[in-house]
């Protein structure tokens, strides 16, 4: 079969932050819908759409083209409608939340099962050089927050992509950013956002909460499985580069 | 896109113009007419100079349809860009199916058999397109192109070609790894495939998608996306089920794999021709054709089943499996009084293959006609009924048992003196073949040989192995086929002293008896075989030394 480019070459750099603003509409549409955000995810979805056209040549292009479908049509929907439903659904402090939407929630076990989750967490957000603002009211294992990480991790590789562009760096330098957000989603996200889909695909049906964390899901699947194809592909020396330069390189870029 | 629940999704057909001029020519219209007849939801479009225009499938959104299916003059060049034209058409590219109907039918049959054949062939793929019921997330998995070491500093920094691979699914609920089978990780050609704490894993990155793994799996716990068990019956049942009129009476299935079919599909480029008889199925990888599969194609009505086979340049390793799977099938053949060429091997090489198509073909002046009842056919994970439908059909009588080292089935049987009913054959047969019943007064272990997929996995947790207590021998008995469910061992199931209740089978007690005789005093030997778990704890015999050590041995 002859590998032909299919459509214009995407720069990794603007892949990169198509994903970013991907993760980050998904992480905004899981936070408690008020009129600005609301407002805000509407036009997020828009733009996302149409600077989007470019990912048609990905496997997860149908299912994130209807994300950002579901995502306008709850931004449509008045403040009221879209709270009542979400509190339904994810409402803190209930006694039993149909759909949790923290990580701990989702380990069985012994005492206290999310305190390690939360502790893991706040060691990788930290080692990240991140730690959360004082503004944040959601625990540090919300969706939302791990969402959001990811955008982060997305985005500093775009940056990343642009400097070595520029310097005309070889591409393997680049290589323990993808690991960062591969093993994210391999530790976390990939780990429990099926069963907190699967648990909003039993209490929602057919509703716009339901729809976006199953579309998300598959956003998850294919985005761990892309980036586990870039690491792979990066091994294989595009121009000759010895293990030490390689090495050095990573080391240059820890922050 | 897609229908209401319930409802089959809306085809569409789009035909390449150029067939009308490719080779013998092919009359679009009556292939049009055809597929309404058979099927009066297809739409049905010409399309001039499809091959070169695959920004053309949109038209499956326009019209509404679910699935599409192409009738192309040559191979699909472009198929990315196609796919990503589908995937803006919001189709997923896996409901597309396409059919070379150039080099399949018009380069090298004359007309109006190529027409005909035509039809077949997209008859059977709108079929196989229906069955395709969308894909889970993870069905197909990403791989970048390998470049060159010619690299521009631009290209660099973009993203690579992609190709999608599409990879097996795994069914956890229906997985047998938990009592021990592996038959899946063991066939695996790539290691993709391990246990891990009881659950059978996928390694997502190793996957070649041959489908070896969902041939052989007793349980159809694995299936791919793109050639699924239900694809492939759907197909199959078309081509084997369409009416076609003007056919020659012949009708031989040919398995070939992705990497041979641009060979046969180029064979018409040479001027070769042959029998349109012969109605090709794509598999990834022709190892992935169980010899239930094929046996219940000739069950199904096939005169001849054809193997297109890589040899030695099989990427997946698969020749000896498929080797020796023909063989299987033509010895049991010829244990039927058939002859043996109703299955064969054939060679993938341009001009070897355009000569093996063509050695005579026979009809099977037994061949079902009409619609065809895949359901009874096919039974992927029971060869041995496949092998019964096929004995029922052919010969009443039934054959001497034959034994052959790739039988996909076999018979067990127990060496009763030392068989102790304990069971553990029958909680891992993963195909349910060897059960045991435990009744009121007797215990029962049964065996099925429809059911048996050969695995062996019994003998592997049989306790008595070594006084061969449990044999497994791959043997083909259409007697004992049609026997069905046998005893294999029955005992009395031993009663407690005390409440009545079931202590053990008596073979298993007299084994205990033997193996710790000299070991432990009477009395506690006393309390195990006359007692039942739940009272033995109460009231030992009298005269007793019990659990404590000290006291173990008066």
């Amino acid at each position: 079969m002859a590998i032909s480019d299919s459509g214009d070459p995407l720069p990794l750099a603007d892949l990169a932050t198509l994903r970013e603003r991907t993760y980050r509409l998904v992480s905004q549409a899981l936070l408690y819908p008020d009129e600005e955000r609301l407002s805000l995810l509407g036009a997020t979805a828009r733009e996302l759409k149409h600077d989007g056209a470019t990912l048609a040549r990905f496997a997860f292009f149908v299912e994130w083209s209807q994300l950002l479908r579901v995502a306008s049509e709850l931004a449509e929907r008045s403040a009221e409608d879209a709270q009542g439903s979400y509190v339904s659904l994810f409402a803190v402090g209930a006694p039993a939340v149909p759909c949790p939407p923290f990580e701990s929630a989702y380990y069985e076990g012994d005492v206290a099962p999310g305190g390690w989750v939360r502790a893991k967490l706040d060691r990788t957000y930290d080692r990240a050089g991140l730690e959360l603002s004082s503004e944040v009211a959601e625990p540090v294992d919300h969706v939302a927050l791990e969402l959001e990480f990811m955008a982060l991790l997305a985005g500093r590789e775009a940056q990343a992509w642009e400097q070595r562009s520029a310097a005309g760096e070889a591409a393997a330098a680049t290589a323990w950013m993808l690991e960062q957000q591969r093993d994210f989603l391999d530790e976390h996200l990939c780990v429990w956002f099926p069963a907190f889909s699967a648990r909003l695909a039993a209490a929602d049906e057919d509703g716009a909460y339901a729809a976006l964390s199953r579309l998300a899901n598959a956003f998850l699947v294919h985005d761990r499985d892309l980036l586990s194809a870039l690491l792979e592909h990066d091994r294989t020396p595009l121009v000759a580069t010895d293990a030490h330069a390689a090495g050095a390189g990573r080391a240059g870029l820890a922050p | 896109m897609n229908g209401a629940p319930g409802t089959p999704h809306k085809a569409l057909v789009l035909l390449c113009e150029d067939l009308a001029g490719a080779g013998s020519g092919l009359d679009l219209v009556e292939i049009s007419r055809r597929l309404r007849e058979v099927d009066a939801a297809v739409a049905v479009e010409t399309v001039s100079g499809l091959c070169e225009r695959p920004a053309e499938v949109s038209r499956a959104e326009a019209c509404g349809a679910g699935r599409l299916i192409l009738g192309l003059c040559n191979g699909l060049s472009g198929e990315l860009e196609m796919h990503r034209h589908a995937r803006e058409a919001g189709l997923d590219p896996l409901a597309i199916e396409s059919r070379n109907l150039g080099g399949y039918c018009a380069l090298v049959h004359p007309a109006p058999d190529a027409t005909a054949k035509a039809a077949v062939l997209l008859a059977a793929a709108v079929a196989r397109a229906r069955a395709f019921t969308g894909s889970k997330p993870g069905a197909v998995v990403p791989r970048f192109a390998r470049m060159g070491q010619q690299v521009s500093r631009r290209s660099l920094f973009t993203v690579p070609p992609i190709r999608y691979q599409p990879v097996v699914s795994i069914d956890g609920s229906l997985c047998a790894a938990d009592v021990g089978c592996r038959q899946c990780a063991d066939a695996c050609p790539v290691d993709a495939l391990s246990v891990v704490d009881g659950r059978i894993v996928l390694d997502r990155s190793r996957c070649e998608g041959c489908g070896v793994c969902a041939s052989v799996c007793p349980r159809e716990a694995l299936d791919l996306a793109t050639a699924s068990r239900a694809q492939v019956d759907a197909e199959i049942g078309a081509l084997l089920g369409a009416s076609w009129p003007e056919a020659p009476a012949p009708r031989a299935l040919l398995f070939v794999c992705e990497r041979n079919a641009s060979a046969l599909e180029r064979l018409g480029d040479g001027g070769a021709a042959y029998p349109p008889a012969w109605l090709p199925v794509t598999a990834p990888c022709t190892g992935a054709v169980s010899a239930a599969r094929v046996l219940g194609c000739l069950a199904a009505g096939a005169d001849a089943v054809g193997m297109v086979e890589c040899g030695g340049a099989c990427p997946h390793g698969q020749a000896e499996r498929v080797a020796g799977m023909v063989e299987y099938c033509r010895d049991l053949l010829s244990a039927l009084s058939r002859p043996a060429d109703g299955v064969r091997l054939l060679p993938g090489a341009g001009s070897a293959l355009a000569e093996a198509l063509n050695e005579p073909l026979t009809t099977d002046a037994e061949r079902a006609t009409g619609d065809v009842d895949v359901a009874a056919a096919f039974f992927p994970r029971q060869a041995g009924r496949a092998v019964l439908a096929l004995a029922e059909r052919y010969d009443r009588r039934s054959p001497d048992p034959f034994e052959h080292p790739s039988a996909p089935l076999a018979i067990v049987e127990v060496n009763e003196p030392a068989c102790t009913a304990c069971g553990a054959c029958a909680r891992a047969c993963p195909a349910e073949a060897l059960m045991l019943h435990e009744g009121d007064d007797a215990v029962t272990l049964s065996f099925d040989p429809t059911l048996c997929t050969g695995c062996g996995l019994c003998a592997g947790r049989c306790p008595e192995a070594g006084r061969q207590a449990l044999s497994v021998q791959p043997i083909t008995d259409v007697e004992a086929l049609r026997r069905g469910r046998v005893t294999l061992y029955e005992d009395r199931t031993s009663r407690c002293e005390l409440c009545g209740g079931a202590v053990a089978p008596a073979a298993m007690l007299q084994r205990l008896e033997t193996l710790l005789d000299g070991d432990l005093n009477a009395a506690t030997l006393a309390a195990i075989t006359t007692r039942c778990t739940s009272c033995r704890a109460t009231g030992w015999p009298r005269a007793s030394g019990i659990a404590g050590g000290e006291e173990r041995r008066n």
